[in-house]
C-alpha cells in the first residue's frame, strides 16, 4: 500500500436519471439510469489512484446498512483498494442526486451524516497510527463528521509526521484553520466549493490570494493551492507564487470530480519523484483533462501528459 | 481450483483489534461488522492472534463444557450471562487463539479449502512475508470463486 486515504465522512452516492422529473408523481427508474457508487473526497481519491495502478488503504468511519453498501461498492473497484474503517452505530450518509436531462435540473438530497463519539475517535486515532507506518503518502480529504473536532486533520498530520510521511490535505477553510494550529501538511489544497474564505477572511482580488499563498508557505507548507474563480489556481511554493490557467475552454458542467483528480494527479507526480511546482502542474493538468469529457473516469496518464501543454503557469510573486 | 490462489479470492479488508482491546469492544465490533472473527495485531500490524465469536462463547462457558460437549447440564443462561459480564472488560488477548493460522497471497485455494475442512476455520487472516495483515479469506470467498470457475468451464 502506497497511500493512506482518510475519508472521515464517506458517503454512498446514488444517482438517478429521471427525465421530466415531477414532484408528487411516481417515477420508475430504469436500471441503467440508477447508479450507486462509493463517495466522499478521500474515497474518490483512492478510487482514482486505483485506476492508475496505485494501491491505497481507505480509512474513516462507516456505519449501518449504508456503510455496508459503501464498503461493498468500494471492494468492487478491485484489489488495489484496501479498507480499514472504524465501525459506528449511526448510518453512513447517503447522497441522492436526481438528474433531469430534459429540463436540465439537478435535485440533490443529502443525509446529515453520523455523529461520531469520542470512543470511536480514539479507536480511529490508534488504528491510524498503525496504518500510517505502512504507507508513503497520507491524503486527508473531505468533510469532518459531527462529533469530531475540526482540528482532526492537524492531529492526524502530527502522527503522520512522526513517521516522516508526506501529507496532503483537501478541506474547507474552517478545517484548515483549526488544524494548522496543530500541524501543517506538505500540501494544502483548499476546497472552495462552498465558501471563498481563506483563514476566516473573504478574499476578493488576486493580490489577496497571492498574499495568502505566501503566508501558508511562510508557516511551513511545502505547496499550497488556492482555487480562484473555479478554474484558476494560485499556487504557492518556497520559490514563489504562480497563477495557473487553462489554455482551453472549460465546460463548467464537467467540473464534478476535477478537484479529486487534481489531488490524485499530485500524488502520482509525488510518487514519480516530482516536487512542488511540477507536482501542482501535473495535478492541474489532470484536473483540466478531466473536464474534457463527461463521466467519472479519470483521464489516462497519456491524456494528462498531453494536457500539460494546455495549461499556463505564470509567476506572479 | 488448483490454479486459484489466495490473492484471487481474498478480501482486502483490514478490520482488526489490538491485544488490549476489551471483550466488550470486540463483541461490539463483530456485531457491527457482521464478521465471525477478527485478527488481533500488534502496533506494527503484525498478526499475533485471532478472536472469534466461538472463542468468546467458549470463554463464557464452564471449563468442563468442552469435555461434556453439551449445554444440557446448564440449568439456564444466567451462568453464561454472568460470565460474559465478568469478562467484558478483560483484554481480548486472554481469549484469542494463539498462535494463529494465517495464509499468504501465494497459497493455493486448495490449501485454504483443506484447512477450512480439517480445522473448521471460518475466516483466515492473510499476511505478507513479514506477517503483516493484508486481508482476510473466508469460506464464502472460496465457494464464490470456485462457483465462478466452474461456470467459466461450462461456458455459462
Amino acid at each position: 500500500m502506497k497511500v493512506l486515504a482518510v475519508c472521515l465522512n464517506p458517503a454512498l452516492d446514488r444517482e438517478f436519471v429521471i427525465d421530466h422529473f415531477t414532484l408528487n408523481k411516481l417515477s420508475v427508474v430504469r436500471n441503467e439510469n440508477n447508479h450507486m457508487s462509493p463517495g466522499g473526497k478521500g474515497v474518490n481519491v483512492a478510487v482514482i489512484l486505483a485506476k492508475y495502478g496505485i494501491s491505497s488503504v481507505v480509512s474513516g468511519f462507516v456505519g449501518g446498512y449504508v456503510g455496508h453498501m459503501l464498503i461493498s461498492e468500494l471492494r468492487k473497484i478491485g484489489p488495489l483498494i484496501s479498507t480499514s474503517f472504524v465501525n459506528i452505530r449511526d448510518d453512513t450518509r447517503e447522497n441522492i442526486a436526481i438528474e433531469d436531462t430534459v429540463n436540465h435540473t439537478l435535485t440533490e438530497i443529502n443525509s446529515e451524516g453520523p455523529f461520531i463519539n469520542q470512543d470511536s475517535i480514539d479507536i480511529f486515532l490508534r488504528r491510524f497510527e498503525v496504518l500510517v507506518q505502512k504507507v508513503q503518502i497520507v491524503v486527508i480529504s473531505g468533510s469532518v463528521p459531527k462529533g469530531v473536532d475540526y482540528s482532526i486533520y492537524g492531529e492526524l498530520t502530527k502522527i503522520a509526521k512522526r513517521y516522516n510521511k508526506t501529507v496532503f490535505w483537501e478541506a474547507r477553510d474552517e478545517v484548515i484553520n483549526a488544524s494548522m494550529k496543530v500541524a501543517l501538511p506538505d500540501v494544502i489544497k483548499y476546497d472552495m466549493r462552498q465558501s471563498e474564505n481563506i483563514l476566516g477572511k473573504s478574499l476578493s482580488n488576486e493580490e489577496e490570494y497571492i498574499s495568502a499563498a505566501r503566508d501558508f508557505i511562510k508557516n511551513g507548507a511545502r505547496l499550497v493551492i488556492l482555487s480562484y474563480k473555479t478554474i484558476y489556481n494560485f499556487v504557492g511554493t518556497a520559490d514563489g507564487v504562480w497563477k495557473f490557467s487553462p489554455k482551453v475552454e472549460i465546460d463548467h458542467s464537467r467540473l464534478l470530480g476535477s478537484g479529486d483528480t487534481f489531488v490524485a494527479g499530485m500524488i502520482l507526480a509525488q510518487l514519480d519523484g516530482k516536487c512542488c511546482l511540477d507536482m501542482a502542474r501535473y495535478g492541474y493538468a489532470a484536473a483540466v483533462a478531466k473536464t474534457a469529457y463527461m463521466g467519472k473516469e479519470p483521464p489516462s496518464r497519456i491524456q494528462i501528459g498531453e494536457y500539460t501543454n494546455n495549461i499556463l503557469s505564470e509567476r506572479v510573486d | 481450483m488448483e490454479g486459484l490462489r489466495v490473492s484471487d479470492i481474498m478480501t482486502h479488508d483490514l478490520t482488526f483489534v489490538f491485544e488490549n482491546d476489551t471483550v466488550e469492544q470486540v463483541v461490539d465490533l463483530l456485531d457491527m461488522t457482521r464478521l465471525s472473527g477478527v485478527p488481533v495485531v500488534d502496533d506494527e500490524l503484525k498478526v499475533v492472534g485471532f478472536i472469534s465469536e466461538d472463542d468468546i462463547i467458549r470463554a463464557c462457558l464452564p471449563s468442563y463444557f468442552s469435555l461434556l460437549q453439551t449445554a444440557a447440564f446448564l440449568p439456564d443462561t444466567n451462568l453464561f450471562i454472568a460470565n460474559l459480564k465478568k469478562i467484558s472488560h478483560d483484554p481480548i488477548a486472554r481469549y484469542a487463539t494463539k498462535p494463529v493460522f494465517t495464509v499468504k497471497p501465494s497459497d493455493t485455494l486448495l490449501f485454504v479449502a483443506d484447512m477450512i475442512m480439517r480445522k473448521g476455520y471460518k475466516l483466515i487472516p492473510v499476511v505478507d512475508d513479514d506477517n503483516t495483515l493484508i486481508g482476510i479469506v473466508g469460506r464464502l470467498s472460496v465457494l464464490r470463486e470456485s462457483a465462478k470457475r466452474e461456470m467459466a468451464v461450462n461456458g455459462k
